[in-house]
């Protein structure tokens, strides 16, 4: 056991362990009465386990907390690159002032889970979303370019 | 403390400290940083809090959340007259000074903030939030070997920085 | 960086032109995204409608960013996966089995109502979803918008 800890170990720090092999790393650490030796290592897992632990739970608790939240609306600074194709869209979804409340029926907004009418807001955050999922040039060319790196 | 009674604790208190934190860091950001750590520290020190009762932590957690606060305030501004009213503030406090000791969890999670962003950032996905490699390549965007480079260097570097503390820790005593 | 370690980037464009049956499928799962995860914490979600859009042969835009974790990641893994098997064309970049960005056209609804799903990964923990649908003019248009312009 202590034999394969070592090499353990020496895979851990090269970044090649599985993650079975970090659990095992990890149970063996927080083992009580490990020789002096060990302490200073024995104390980096133990931390790494229990900070992953704690921090799973958070996050849990954070997203059970995720009722509708009495939250003041924060309106991003949105910087918008003036693409021939984002000045389309911006188009599309203009909507227009004087052509009555009849056209925005029906759109809004959801922010951390507070609900936006105001149309030129919607209509930046339609904008920012659609963004969001453009690539650059075309795939293809962008994955070559990537593999000949 | 086992993990259902932290979470128990955790959720009954947050409200309270958060509402705390907000009002002395004055925004949710902050206030939510601070809370997210007293809360790890929590879970590290549950050891400790075994021997004490319920209203111990509470104390404690309360102390140590206006404690971050002020100190999350006072490293946005380093000097003006708001500041010197907090410092007077925070003197005055009387917590339990055994506790309030930086810790070896609080130097960790100190020295992982210290590593260059990629590298901290791969080693939580792997090491804290248990991603697996494949996925934090397809997440990050870089090939799997360089995943695996970048976290043997941050893993190197927090054993590398943290016998450092480790050792100068032990001749203090 | 050595290209023959490279094992991150399958391109994948499948220009699939065998046309489905009209019976296009009711109920898509990423649906089930939108409702789960729209309103909470985290999520950014963009529900259009009306006039504005018809004007462009677009019938509903419906988006989401949302910062992701494991468990929401699989989630829309899941569902983008079980979608995807009915659409008419692909442009996805799956990166480790992990589809990191991808736009699938699905067969018409009633053979005029195109739909597409846009999905993207950013390197900033977040995952953004569009779901949209329109009449025939769309599609030049949806294409030419995801691809980026300089």
């Amino acid at each position: 056991m202590i034999t394969d800890i070592h090499r353990l170990l020496d895979r851990y720090f090269q970044g090649v362990t599985t993650t079975e092999e970090e659990k095992t790393i990890r149970r063996f650490f927080a083992q009580e009465n490990l020789p002096e030796e060990w302490h200073e290592t024995a104390a980096i897992f133990r931390f790494l386990e229990d900070e992953s632990t704690a921090l799973k739970v958070l996050k849990e608790i954070q997203r059970e907390e995720a009722r509708p939240v009495r939250r003041t609306f924060r309106l991003k600074t949105i910087v918008t690159v003036a693409a021939a194709a984002c000045a389309l869209i911006a188009l599309l979804l203009v909507l227009q002032p004087g052509k009555g409340s009849s056209s925005e029926a029906g759109s809004y907004v959801w922010v951390d889970g507070q609900r936006i009418t105001d149309p030129a807001v919607v209509q930046r955050y339609a904008e920012l979303s659609f963004d969001k999922v453009q690539t650059e040039n075309n795939i293809i060319t962008e994955q070559l370019q990537f593999m000949t790196e | 403390m086992d993990i259902t009674e932290y979470k128990r604790v955790v959720v009954a208190l947050r409200p309270s400290m958060l509402a705390i934190a907000r009002r002395i860091t004055g925004n949710k950001e902050d206030a939510e940083d601070v809370v997210q750590e007293v809360c790890l520290k929590i879970w590290h020190r549950r050891i400790e809090f075994g021997e004490y009762r319920y209203e111990n932590l509470e104390a404690y957690s309360m102390t140590m959340v206006k404690n971050l606060s002020i100190d999350k305030v006072r490293t946005r501004r380093p000097s003006s007259d708001e500041t010197a009213l907090l410092e007077r503030e925070s003197e005055s406090q009387s917590p339990d000074i055994l506790l309030e000791q930086k810790d070896d969890a609080d130097a960790l999670r100190h020295i992982i903030g210290l590593l260059p962003p990629l590298q901290q950032r791969i080693l939580r996905l792997k090491d804290l939030e248990e991603y697996e490699t494949a996925e934090i390549a397809g997440m990050t965007g870089i090939a799997v070997e360089a995943v695996r480079n970048n976290l043997s260097r941050a893993r190197k570097q927090l054993r590398e920085l943290y016998l450092l503390y480790y050792r100068h820790k032990k001749t203090e005593l | 960086m050595k290209t023959t370690t490279f094992t991150l980037t399958f391109i994948t464009v499948l220009l699939t032109l065998t046309v489905f049956a009209a019976q296009a499928q009711e109920g898509l799962k990423i649906q089930s995204v939108f409702e789960k995860y729209g309103k909470q914490k985290g999520a950014t979600m963009v529900v259009l409608s009306g006039e504005a859009l018809h004007d462009y042969r677009l019938d509903k835009y419906r988006s989401i960013t949302i910062e992701y974790d494991k468990a929401i990641l699989n989630d829309i893994q899941h569902c983008l996966q079980a979608d995807k098997k009915q659409a008419r064309e692909i442009k996805e970049v799956i990166s480790n089995g992990i589809i990191s960005s991808g736009y699938y056209q699905l067969p018409a609804k009633e053979d005029r109502i195109h739909r597409y799903i846009l999905f993207k990964m950013a390197g900033d923990g977040t995952a953004t979803l569009i779901y949209m649908e329109g009449g025939p003019e769309s599609e030049a248009l949806i294409n030419r918008l995801f691809i980026k312009r300089k």
